[in-house]
């Protein structure tokens, strides 16, 4: 409807990204996911209410629209983040491989419960449904890494390195 | 194309695409559903209506499958109740041990269902999930709700509203608003569709005047909402032993659709307010000399302060305890006869001409026939008048002068069948809430929606094009736009030519505004008008819609005539999705329009000055009828200021708060030698009264209103008036028959058909015939047809048949900012008030919801001015000044204000001018130059921590 050439809220490249994806559905809408991500990364890897008016702007739909989608998919963040992700799958296969001590670890060691971020900023701790990688269980995803057949040993120095 | 399926051995003929539920209610079988409902788009997510198709591997959610030709359907067999039970028991399983809406107002379909099946739940009750009471109107418990999408669908789909959706998953999803806020903080606007839909006691209205009751147990009246002029169709459920309202529901008619509005739907206690007037009273000796009674309307003026120092109660309705010792209780016999004494005096010490009267388009037309046949032949004056002449009197007088019908040509359902629609100088989301949602509907089916405004208006939101013109550049706007069209052409050359004449003078007179010299004007780009021109233009049908933005100007008229222009040039006239509206304000301004309640006509604008009309009244009313058209509505209130105009009657009128200049009008009303007031509360006006008569509220009385798209609807009684209060028809009959012009009336019906005896509009009309869904008139054939949706298809009802052409010159407003008042105040109204907030600030919901008076402005505005939200602001004129709090808004333009005019205690009028459009002679509402200065101290910061956060909208 609205002929949009961005709104002013975001930068010039991502609206052209965006306006890339919009070419690529029969209705706007549609590109919403892949489009959140792109702005869920220009905007500090989440979400917030201001961020959510601004893209219900941009895509011209309802705020609650957008706020919907963030609440149900797991991958959108609703809240503030570290300055990276980690995301423990817990699903069976990683369960039965140990990915139950692989929490514990963490909790124990950089304090951090499901959803928790560290204090120093450093990650977000998440336990995430099945990854898809149950061959190389138990695992998990830095940000857009993906690290396997994981044990407290390299869950730490994978982590340790994180800046 | 059609199919023919069985459904439970009975055979059904259906046409393609219908789906399997509607296919059964055709063939008269009824499906259980929980998520599903006829006028809702259907999504299949609560699987009750779950039936066997023969032949299919799995069973089929009949309100999204479509039927097939041969199709062999079963809905009630042992596996499909099988199903329904322990759907039902499982729905049941999370529900709360009793429904919340069974507790209230019944019928809870999923407790029903339970009930029907025998389901006794043998899993655990839930009781985890929150419930949410920050709304005034409506109380949500997410327990209760089984997620079946149906309050989604009537805020978005519906209403239009895009308030309510889904967050969440699993077991924590939920319905959310907006950004998953409070209801009450959320953008909801309280229309209260979603509790209408609401299959289970998730959502829930809350009590507000009496504890509520299931319908059944209540007596319930077909009637209609009482407030704007799209007069939605109500049933009211009443408490019969209590006199009140308990609740009410939208009720389905061709032209509301059952939709309502947070006035319509929640604001309905005041008729029960204990302020209610319920006995005569009339002014004691030690009350004179006349003058204003009440602290609040004494310094409402900024007059008063300082003289008295009586203790000043903080805004809010009149004090009753600091008007009333300046009455006295009188019967109806004493007070009447008092009444008719002292005007009958002052008619024969003075002549009619010193009487006048005020009526009031929120009465019926019976009552409005009434009062001007009171006016005219008991008084002897033309000089009637109502608050037409505050709102459309410029758009009647361009309607008449152009195309001979002051009436609307179309609906504002049709909007549906436009292709484009303008839609300027309205506030439709707040003002015509429903016709709104008509609009935004349209919209997103594919109508552009052109809206032209200085205010970025709700509506706007939902346009193809929004135009932020400034202020009073209407006529340059427009005249641009005309111009775009002749220049390229596409001026409906053969419409011209048949139906109208004087094209070439328009033709001439918009030549020099060019797109260029305009966009400097209205500070536009050149290009938007011309892309406005172009898609107007080109339309094949296009409907425009205004309001007040475009009449009340001092060149109002002019406003008018150029969009009526343009309609004509375009032929955009006499089809469906075409036409001109100006949306109505008040429940019956159309009918009392219609009925004569004008100084220049009587009943369906036949001219006073016009020998022959005059005549057939003379000869009906038998006696001779003062040829001189009337005085209008504000020359009335100057000439009680000089002295002319000595005694008045006034029914459900507030001059005090709705006039311009409220500093002149407290002075003319105390300049009145008598005044004899009628309404259901004590009013600001009602202060200067000698008399008062309590009459009945429109929930009290039996009549007919005629409503914006020219509905006629009979309101019926709901209610019976409180202690000795009388339908208003019936005391205007009285003091008519005192004054010594007996009115015999037993019924309304008799004043209806006398109507249409002498005036032919409402022809072939009866309250019968009327029925509970009314007719647009004109109707030619009752029985059948709903009536008249599109007028002029061929000619208009003028002189030759033909339309004119009338062309205007932008002129400037009356005063322009300066240094010294460097700010554009527009006055209007709000969503949750009406007029001068007499009934909905006695409405508790409403008052609620918007309890004090505000000013709108820009964010940059009030940093400019070094004020915050919630600061008390002091805003002048030349006239006077008011005081109250800041609110920020983004829909404003730098250097404009809104002030809306419902609040007595910072009354907006007091800032406004008198002066009138020389044709319509209404006032200038929406522009005068003002001031404005913070009021405290301290810095910004630390205030905006205090004020608190408020909606945003």
């Amino acid at each position: 409807m609205r002929p949009v050439s961005g709104n002013g809220k975001f930068s010039a490249e991502l609206v052209k990204r965006v306006e890339a994806l919009w070419e690529r559905y029969p209705d706007r809408k549609a590109a919403l996911l892949p489009a959140l991500h792109l702005i869920q990364k220009e905007r500090d890897g989440w979400l917030s209410d201001e961020t959510i008016r601004d893209a219900a702007e941009l895509f011209d739909v309802p705020d609650m629209h957008i706020k919907g989608i963030v609440g149900f998919y797991d991958m959108f963040h609703g809240q503030p983040v570290g300055r990276h992700v980690v995301r423990l799958c817990k699903t069976l296969s990683c369960k039965l491989r140990g990915a139950d001590e692989l929490r514990a670890h963490v909790r124990e060691k950089y304090g951090v419960l499901n959803g928790e971020t560290t204090a120093d900023g450093r990650f977000t701790f998440k336990c995430f449904e099945c990854l898809g990688h149950c061959e190389v269980a138990p695992m998990m995803l830095v940000d857009e890494e993906k690290h396997t057949e994981l044990t407290t040993d390299k869950l730490d120095a994978v982590l340790e390195a994180l800046a | 194309m059609s199919v023919t399926l069985t459904i439970d051995d009975r055979q059904v003929t259906v046409p393609e695409g219908t789906t399997i539920w509607d296919a059964a209610c055709q063939a008269g079988v009824e499906i259980p559903v929980l998520c599903h409902d006829p006028k809702l788009r259907p999504v299949g997510v609560c699987r009750m209506c779950a039936v066997e198709v023969e032949g299919a591997r799995v069973m089929a959610a009949a309100c999204v499958r479509e039927a097939e030709d041969g199709m062999v359907v079963r809905t009630a067999t042992e596996k499909v109740e099988r199903c329904r039970g322990m759907l039902t028991e499982l729905l049941l399983s999370e529900q709360p041990k009793q429904s919340p809406k069974e507790a209230t107002t019944g019928d809870d379909k999923l407790f029903e269902l339970a009930r029907a099946y025998g389901v006794k739940v043998r899993l655990p009750q839930g009781n985890s999930r929150p419930q949410d009471d920050s709304s005034p109107a409506i109380a949500v418990d997410h327990q209760a709700c089984i997620l079946c999408d149906q309050c989604i669908r009537a805020c978005n789909d519906i209403q239009n509203n895009d308030v309510i959706g889904r967050t969440g998953k699993g077991y924590t999803t939920r319905i959310s608003f907006d950004l998953d806020n409070a209801m009450g903080k959320s953008t909801c606007v309280t229309c209260g569709e979603c509790v209408a839909a609401c299959p289970t006691g998730a959502l829930i209205n809350k009590e507000i005047e009496v504890p509520l009751r299931p319908r059944e147990q209540l007596k319930t009246v077909p009637s209609v909402c009482p407030y704007c002029g799209v007069g939605c169709a109500i049933d009211y459920h009443v408490d019969e032993k209590e006199n009140k309202v308990v609740f009410v529901d939208g009720r389905d008619n061709p032209g509301s659709g059952g939709r309502l509005c947070v006035k319509g739907r929640y604001g309905y206690d005041y008729t029960a307010h204990p302020h209610r007037l319920q006995t005569p009273l009339i002014r004691v000796d030690s009350a004179y000399p006349k003058g204003p009674l009440s602290a609040a309307v004494q310094s409402s003026t900024g007059e008063y302060e300082g003289k008295r120092k009586r203790k000043r109660k903080p805004g809010g309705i009149v004090d009753y305890d600091e008007v009333m010792p300046a009455f006295r209780e009188a019967t109806w016999d004493e007070a009447l006869d008092f009444a008719a004494q002292r005007l009958r005096e002052i008619k024969e010490q003075h002549g009619g001409g010193a009487l006048a009267g005020f009526g009031s388009a929120k009465c019926t037309n019976e009552e409005a026939y009434l009062f001007q046949k009171l006016v005219r032949a008991g008084f002897g004056t033309n000089n009637v008048d109502h608050c037409t002449r505050l709102c459309h009197a410029s758009s009647v007088v361009a309607l008449l002068e152009m195309i001979g019908s002051g009436a609307v040509t179309t609906t504002f359902g049709d909007i549906k069948n436009a292709d484009v629609a303008l839609i300027t100088g309205t506030n439709t989301t707040s003002n015509h809430p429903v016709a709104a949602s008509f609009f935004k509907e349209a919209a997103r089916a594919g109508t552009k929606l052109i809206v032209v405004d200085p205010i970025r208006t709700g509506i706007a939101d939902y346009a193809w094009r929004f135009i932020q013109i400034r202020s009073s550049t209407d006529v340059t706007f427009y005249n641009a736009v005309m111009h775009v069209i002749i220049e390229e052409g596409l001026v409906d050359e053969a419409y011209v030519q048949k139906h109208t004449y004087d094209f070439d003078k328009v033709k001439e007179s918009v030549k020099g505004y060019t797109p260029d010299v305009a966009a400097g004007i209205c500070g536009v780009p050149a290009e938007a008008i011309r892309e406005i021109a172009l898609a107007y233009g080109r339309a094949r049908a296009a409907v425009t819609y205004w309001g007040m933005g475009m009449s009340q100007h001092v060149y109002g008229t002019d406003n008018c005539r150029c969009i009526i222009s343009l309609c004509l040039m375009t032929g955009n006239m006499g089809k469906h999705g075409a036409g001109l509206h100006p949306l109505r304000g008040q429940n019956n301004v159309q009918g009392a329009s219609d009925a004569g309640l004008i100084p220049m006509v009587f009943n369906d604008y036949q001219s006073v000055a016009d020998d022959a009309i005059r005549a057939k009244y003379e000869k009906h009313w038998g006696l001779e009828l003062d040829p001189k058209p009337g005085l209008t509505m504000v020359e009335i209130i100057t000439g009680a200021l000089e002295g002319t105009v000595k005694g008045m009657y006034m029914v459900g009128e507030n001059p005090f708060l709705s006039d311009p200049n409220t500093n002149k009008v407290r002075r003319a009303l105390a300049n009145l030698d008598f005044l004899v007031v009628q309404d259901i509360f004590l009013t600001e006006t009602a202060e200067f009264a000698d008399v008062i008569l309590p009459s009945s509220s429109a929930l009290e009385k039996l009549g007919t209103v005629t409503n914006t798209d020219r509905r006629v609807q009979v309101v019926r009684p709901v209610l019976t008036p409180p202690g000795e209060a009388r339908e208003d028809w019936r005391v205007i009959c009285d003091l008519s028959t005192r004054i010594g012009y007996p009115m015999p009336y037993e019924h309304p019906e008799e004043v209806f058909q006398e109507m249409i005896e002498l005036g032919g509009a409402y022809k072939n009309l009866t309250y019968e015939n009327l029925g509970l869904s009314g007719k647009l008139y004109p109707c030619d054939d009752p029985e059948n047809s709903d009536g008249t949706v599109v007028m002029f298809g061929d000619g208009f009802p003028t002189e030759n048949g033909k339309a004119r052409f009338v062309p205007v010159q932008q002129s400037g407003p009356e005063e322009l900012p300066d240094e010294e008042y460097p700010f554009v105040l527009i006055t209007g109204r709000m969503l949750e008030h009406w007029h001068t907030g007499v009934m909905t600030r006695r409405s508790r919901t409403l008052d609620a919801i918007e309890p004090e008076a505000i000013v709108e402005m820009l964010g940059e505005d009030l940093q400019k001015l070094g004020v915050v939200e919630g600061d008390l602001v002091q805003v002048s004129s030349r006239r006077g000044s008011i005081r109250l709090k800041a609110r920020e808004t983004h829909r404003m333009q730098p250097g404009s204000i809104f002030i809306p005019f419902h609040f007595r205690e910072a009354a907006a009028n007091v800032l406004t001018s008198e002066k009138l459009d020389p044709d319509g002679k209404i006032p200038e509402f929406k522009f005068s130059a003002v001031k404005v200065e913070r009021v405290v101290a301290g810095a910004p910061s630390e205030r905006r921590a205090a004020s608190g956060a408020v909606r945003r909208r």
